[in-house]
């Protein structure tokens, strides 16, 4: 047996992966189930019986009023070592999150139209950064001349969090879809063209040397050697490009939007609703993971040698 | 050496001194600012959870004034962002009394959060906030227009009361626009909305808004008409935990701030000053605002706190906030009273 195995049979990885999720689950039920017993003092309003005048302080008309005292009672109740609204139990968290998803109600969206909303937002602002940066940053990595020009610039744009850019985008585009796929962008696009940047970069040098010997144009070049070497680092930066999206839509999705599950999120906080809180947060998880897949399938199209060699290692 | 010992004495002394000021916790006994001419006496410190609404002047007063002092209390008004942060600073211990919104109140009742009390109602400013359209008329001609709403909030009870009143419904015949405080005048200004609702400031700042027309205050809602009073009014509440654990104490502070309270209503103009010079503002700008506040006085809340007045527009405002799917429940508010610590 390897002291240190680089992978898992894939059965035992499942099963593992499945472990996990359930250990979180116990750990999350044993936090919230009501095990202890504690006596709390309720104030119990009464009246006395005794009646004064006062005047209402608006209209001014005399009222009769009775007088109140406060009875203090001690009742027990159950309690969780962390109990609602910081968290609720996964059976309620499940519950809400079946009525997020089916019970329509006017002008409430359901957890579909929260989840579709926010993926177009990032869809959307991945294909319009991706089609900017990734022909900037190959030219970037390509060009030296290029690259000191725009490389202090992006130093300054890319330590700014996404949430950085809501009041300016508010200001310059409003608070419509425009500012958000504005603020998906930003988000968006440094890390893309940082990505492309570095692959092109890291291309082999003996690879374009070969090419050169070879009589190779720089249009052939570009399409035949450098493009296809730096593609794989650039899809794998792309992949990180679309998750690292979904802090800029949380962002983008506080004001001026009903929908999509930044939305859901800051609304259900201003009511302590932790559940749906949870829920979107999870919704987020699921749908980076279907992107991830959808992703690595397209990876599988485009870039089929890289599999092939995976699979022949 | 023993000079050293002496510049290392002092270093100590400045340290500890620096330190001490952040270290102190509400509850510990310090010496605070008194009154001009009474003696200094080791007083209490409290927190107080506010902002900058002039609302929560009677805090600024009790503390500029002496009255907090003269009670046995240093309290500290400090900035809690929005209502619903400051119900959690009261329900986990970072301050000990707090003005919020009703809404973020009553939903916090709601969803059973009990950690709190519901000690009273220091004002209300009918007209504070109203909706603004611009070009357009009546409320009627709002039927598939954009509205930007602070919603979860009293002006969201307000538009949906204001609706109803004109034969519309805010889930299905409008588009709601989700905004808070300047965002709710930039997303008309833009005209990405067509009408929007907020308070003041910022309810001024719409009204100046070129073809800006006023379809409604607060004043205009039948909770206004049943109850004289808003739809979503400043409330005073307290950390259960402090008050539970000497009530006497709890009294004092509150006979306190209604004494605040009380100066507030019989000090206007020196209260236009004070509230400029707090949140820095022309005077001239806080006048017309602070000419809508009722200042309720200790006196006032046996009415205030009753079926006439808010107990009756709490029970109307929570339907409305589980109808619009804000709240679960309507809550028996009532329980989270403590009538005792307003009783002579």
């Amino acid at each position: 047996m390897q002291a240190f195995p680089r992978t898992l049979p894939p059965r035992r990885r499942l099963l593992l992966g499945v472990a996990g999720v359930l250990g979180v689950i116990v750990l999350w039920w044993a936090l919230t189930f009501p095990f202890f017993t504690e006596t709390v003092t309720r104030h119990e309003r009464v009246a006395t019986g005794e009646i004064v005048t006062r005047t209402h302080p608006v209209t001014g008309e005399t009222l009769q009023m009775p007088v109140f005292d406060t009875v203090e009672r001690t009742e027990s109740r159950h309690r969780a070592l962390v109990n609602p609204p910081a968290l609720d139990t996964p059976g309620n968290t499940l519950r809400d999150a079946w009525t997020l998803l089916t019970v329509e109600r006017p002008g409430r969206p359901t957890l579909l139209t929260h989840m579709l909303r926010s993926t177009l937002r990032i869809l959307l602002g991945f294909l319009v950064s991706a089609s900017v940066a990734v022909p900037l940053g190959i030219a970037m990595g390509l060009f030296p001349t290029l690259r000191a020009l725009v490389s202090p610039i992006i130093s300054f744009l890319r330590p700014l969090p996404s949430i950085s850019w809501v009041p300016l985008a508010m200001i310059w585009l409003g608070a419509g879809e425009l500012q958000k796929l504005a603020i998906v962008f930003m988000g968006m696009f440094a890390a893309a063209l940082i990505y492309t940047i570095e692959a092109t970069i890291k291309v082999p040098p003996d690879l374009i040397k070969a090419a050169r010997n070879l009589g190779a144009s720089d249009r052939q070049l570009l399409w035949r050697v450098l493009l296809p070497a730096a593609l794989p680092n650039i899809v794998s930066g792309l992949k990180v490009v679309v998750a690292i999206g979904w802090t800029c839509v949380i962002s983008a999705e506080i004001v001026g939007t009903q929908e999509g599950l930044g939305a859901l999120i800051w609304l259900s906080k201003e009511t302590a609703d932790t559940s749906a809180v949870l829920v979107g947060m999870a919704c987020i998880s699921g749908i980076v993971l279907l992107l991830d897949l959808a992703t690595t399938r397209i990876e599988r199209h485009l870039l089929p040698y890289l599999f092939l060699r995976e699979r022949g290692s | 050496m023993g000079i050293r010992s002496t510049l290392l004495g002092a270093l100590c002394c400045v340290v500890a001194a620096a330190c001490g000021d952040d270290a102190a916790q509400p509850g510990d006994r310090a010496v605070g600012s008194t009154p001009p001419g009474a003696p200094p006496a080791a007083l209490e410190r409290v927190v107080y959870a506010g902002s900058n609404w002039y609302g929560h002047a009677p805090a600024w007063v009790g503390i500029e004034k002496g009255m907090f002092a003269a009670a046995g209390f240093d309290v500290e008004a400090s900035p809690f962002g929005s209502s619903p942060n400051r119900v959690t600073a009261l329900e986990n211990g970072n301050a000990q009394f707090a003005s919020l919104g009703e809404v973020a109140m009553l939903e916090a009742m709601a969803e059973d959060r009990t950690d709190f009390y519901w000690i009273g109602n220091q004002d209300i400013a009918p007209g504070a906030e109203g909706l603004v359209a611009i070009g357009i008329e009546r409320i009627e001609d709002l039927r598939g227009k954009t509205i930007a709403v602070n919603v979860n909030t009293s002006v969201h009870i307000t538009v949906y009361e204001l609706l109803k009143g004109a034969g519309l419904d805010l889930a299905t015949d409008v588009e709601v626009l989700r905004g808070n405080d300047s965002a709710i005048v930039d997303l008309v200004r833009s005209g990405e909305a067509q009408a929007g609702i907020i308070w003041e400031p910022y309810y001024t700042k719409l009204r100046e808004i070129p073809g800006a027309v006023v379809l409604g205050t607060d004043m205009d809602t039948s909770i206004y008409e049943r109850f004289k009073t808003m739809t979503g009014p400043d409330m005073i509440c307290a950390s259960k935990e402090w008050v539970d654990a000497d009530p006497a104490r709890a009294k004092r502070l509150f006979r306190a701030y209604f004494e605040a309270v009380l100066w507030c209503r019989e000090n206007p103009d020196a209260l236009i000053a004070l509230i400029a010079q707090h949140v820095n503002e022309d005077e001239a700008k806080v006048r017309p605002v602070l000419a809508n506040f009722k200042w309720l006085t200790l006196e006032d809340q046996a009415v205030v706190m009753s079926d006439a007045m808010l107990f009756g527009q709490a029970q109307v405002a929570s339907e409305i906030l589980v109808r619009m799917g804000l709240a679960k429940k309507v809550p028996d508010f009532r329980k989270w009273t403590r009538p005792d610590l307003l009783a002579d």
